[in-house]
């Protein structure tokens, strides 16, 4: 269970972080989110899907790193071996959450960093020091807020824009089935991508009110980042 | 008179029967376009619908969609939630024990193969609906027939819905008026007036001056409003088959606001009568229908109110009740000259089975799927539909008969009366004659879309302990290997089910939290 406390210089003095990427670190996962501020980097290293959030049943932003629970294919006891991590694993163990706080009598929503103390990333002897002996942010903290602070704005922008994608009918279910060296088969259920049919056939409007908002080369780069599905077949082979 | 395009329908009277038949109507027919057939359905201000229906079928899934409607506005506005079937407890013996479901989810393997033979083998070990389907079980613990995952109308489990039917009227009438094009007018109707061949040409209200129309369907609920009182067609009155001509309605508010939702209805079987209850997210409506020759209103009222009891306690007497009177039976025809019935003025029977909405549901997709082109052909559709409907409601009265005919109950004169075998339409005794030899299957009946699958019969039947024979001689369909395969998957599918679905209510919350997403 996760023990998330708001993150403070007197609590948290002597914390430290682990930044290193491996499996026992949690970082075993076959999927994050991603935020559509990062689509440019991650279409050039992993195919972008949908899937729906099991708790909310909306629809989100995926990056794929392996065939089966717990597969992360990009994972070695060397670290993380893409190019780029996604800032939902880069912010981890940090997370966002909202606090009420009274600002001249009026009630207003504060962004506050919280550390989950639970992580396998936290510690005392090794790691980032997250904050100096005077007190103040090391610069590894102030790389995490301003990360915290893309997750926060990304989660919003990718909202609206899977909306925008939704109303347009442009999200279809999508089953892949991918057979490996060995014969056994690996099927992916429970995402879905872009229907391309769909996009070629929108109209002159359509598309320019896509393109004035940026959708559409957001629509372009999960469309391409398909070609990772090659790659992570074969990353899959080479374990086999 | 000449023969003329059929381009305006009115539909007279509201509620549930007038809306749906209008949104069915206007969505196919594109009644918001100049070239489609104009819609306009005049209600009275001051009527208000009788509101009980809460019950639909499966088939709602596909009326609501076909409107355009989104199943996640239908759960949040209607105070809908999710219904797999029924349960019929005291039916037979009156027992406290004594219960059975009719769950919506086919047999396991029904296209394939009949398990009927093959569970009588070992009746004593297991109950039918267990043997073949996991919807009892599901049931059993309020469990939801989706996920939140799952899209708006798919399901893991075939699912209809309980609702509040004064909402869902409302509901309709906003998505009828703001998206499909329905004209609507709250007026009174005051005079009808006639063509020379008895159409009707017209009517007179009371502000809104005369409608015109090609079509006229009376939606106006026992009024029946043109299909009775103008044009006279008789009521077939069916109380020596069905004998229930009362019904005791009262809403029951749940002990705390995470109380179970029961996720089927549930008919317990009272001393002259049964009591329905149905549960919805904010509240469960519950009523007793019974027949007055057998008891009095104020016992079927203390028998009501004692079934409450057993769940609030004496806040039970607090509530107030509502008596509806019911006569049951159906017209001779529904559609006559350029009018048609749908909804309580074509006829009622009582609230077992939840036929009342579905009848309204096949009627409007009957009339709008054959919607004649032109007057001159209105007498062959009229027809048409007139003989569908009279075998439709035989096939329900034979059904909802047959709950009855299978009671061991003797308490009181109600069960052994309505055993009597000159209660028992002649259809329904043949066919219980030849399920003594075989158990009921696909083509023991004539129609192709059958308001009740030999499926249901199936369920009612061995729920109630009939013993279907053997025929004593062997069947190469009578493949035992591939019943015993259908048996154990249902078995793998009630806990893999059983472990995946989260509970009625924990889904009606998140939809209203979250929504359901389209795809």
């Amino acid at each position: 269970m996760p023990n998330h406390q708001v993150l403070d210089n007197v609590t948290h003095k002597d914390l430290k972080i682990i930044t290193d990427m491996l499996p026992r670190l949690g970082d075993d996962v076959s999927y994050a989110n991603i935020f559509v501020s990062e689509f440019r980097q991650v279409q050039g290293v992993y195919p972008i899907f949908f899937r729906k959030n099991s708790e909310s049943g909306k629809f989100e932003a995926i990056a794929m790193f392996g065939f089966a629970e717990m597969e992360n294919l990009y994972l070695t006891e060397k670290g993380w071996q893409g190019d780029y991590v996604p800032l939902s694993i880069q912010r981890r163990p940090f997370l966002i959450g909202f606090q009420n706080t009274q600002v001249d009598g009026v009630l207003t929503q504060e962004p506050v960093v919280f550390v989950d103390m639970d992580s396998p990333r936290v510690s005392e002897e090794i790691g980032e020091p997250v904050f100096l002996e005077q007190g103040g942010q090391s610069d590894y903290l102030q790389h995490m807020t301003s990360v915290l602070k893309a997750v926060n704005e990304g989660h919003q922008l990718t909202d609206e824009f899977v909306a925008e994608l939704l109303s347009q009918d442009l999200i279809e279910s999508v089953s892949i089935k991918v057979t490996v060296k060995d014969g056994s088969n690996n099927e992916l259920t429970g995402i879905y991508t872009i229907n391309e049919e769909k996009v070629a056939a929108l109209s002159g409007e359509d598309l320019q009110n896509l393109h004035s908002k940026g959708y559409l080369q957001m629509i372009h780069m999960i469309e391409a980042s398909m070609a990772n599905l090659s790659p992570l077949i074969e990353k899959k082979n080479a374990t086999l | 008179m000449v023969d003329h395009q059929i381009r305006k329908i009115v539909i007279v009277g509201g509620g549930t029967a007038g809306w749906l038949t209008a949104g069915v109507i206007a969505a196919e027919h594109l009644a918001n376009s100049e070239q489609g057939i104009s819609v306009t359905l005049i209600e009275s201000p001051d009527v208000s619908p009788i509101g009980v229906g809460e019950g639909t079928w499966p088939t709602m899934r596909g009326t609501l969609r076909k409107m355009g409607i989104s199943e996640t506005d239908f759960i949040r506005e209607c105070d809908a939630s999710f219904k797999q079937g029924a349960k019929f407890a005291k039916w037979v013996t009156g027992a406290e024990d004594d219960a059975y479901y009719h769950p919506l989810v086919l047999p396991q393997g029904y296209e394939q193969i009949n398990l009927a033979p093959f569970w009588q083998e070992q009746a004593d070990k297991v109950s039918f609906a267990d043997a073949v389907s996991f919807q009892g079980h599901l049931c059993d613990q309020h469990l939801a027939p989706k996920q939140n995952t799952t899209p708006e109308y798919a399901h893991v489990a075939n699912y209809a819905y309980h609702l509040d039917a004064g909402k869902f009227s409302t509901f309709l009438t906003k998505h009828c008026t703001e998206k499909l094009g329905v004209t609507h007018i709250l007026d009174h109707v005051t005079d009808i007036n006639s063509h020379d061949n008895g159409d009707i040409r017209s009517i007179n209200t009371k502000m809104s001056g005369e409608l015109e129309a090609d079509l006229f369907v009376d939606c106006t609920g026992f009024n029946a409003l043109l299909i009775g009182k103008h044009y006279q067609i008789p009521f077939i009155n069916k109380r020596h088959i069905l004998f229930n001509d009362t019904a005791l309605a009262v809403h029951v508010p749940y002990e705390t606001e995470q109380s179970p939702i029961a996720s089927h209805t549930i008919s317990t079987g009272q001393s002259a009568g049964w009591i329905w209850d149905i549960g919805l997210p904010s509240r469960r409506g519950v009523g007793h229908v019974f027949s007055s020759d057998h008891t009095t209103v104020e016992h079927a009222e203390t028998e009501l109110r004692d079934y409450i009891k057993q769940s609030i306690g004496d806040k039970a007497d607090e509530l107030k009740v509502r008596k509806i009177p019911i006569v049951p039976g159906h017209r001779q025809v529904f559609w006559h000259k350029n009018c048609v019935a749908v909804g309580l003025s074509a006829g009622f029977l009582e609230p077992l089975e939840a036929s009342a909405l579905v009848l309204v549901e096949l009627s409007a997709a009957m009339i709008s799927e054959q919607m004649p082109a032109t007057r001159s052909v209105m007498d062959i559709v009229a027809k048409r539909f007139n003989d569908k409907f009279l075998y439709r409601w035989d096939r329900i009265i034979d059904f909802l008969k047959l709950h009855y005919i299978l009671t061991k109950r003797t308490d009181t004169d109600y069960w052994v009366d309505n055993c009597d075998k000159k209660t028992i339409p002649e259809d329904l005794r043949q066919l219980m004659e030849l399920w003594r030899y075989h158990s009921p299957w696909h083509s023991d009946f004539t129609q192709i879309d059958e308001v009740f699958p030999s499926a249901s019969y199936q369920y009612v039947l061995y729920g109630m302990g009939f013993k279907t024979e053997s025929a004593g001689t062997q069947r190469r369909s009578l493949d035992k290997q591939l019943a015993m395969e259908n048996f154990r998957k249902n078995q793998q599918l009630t806990q893999k089910l059983i472990k995946g679905l989260p509970t009625n209510r924990a889904l009606i919350n998140k939809i209203r939290q979250f929504g359901l997403q389209r795809i």
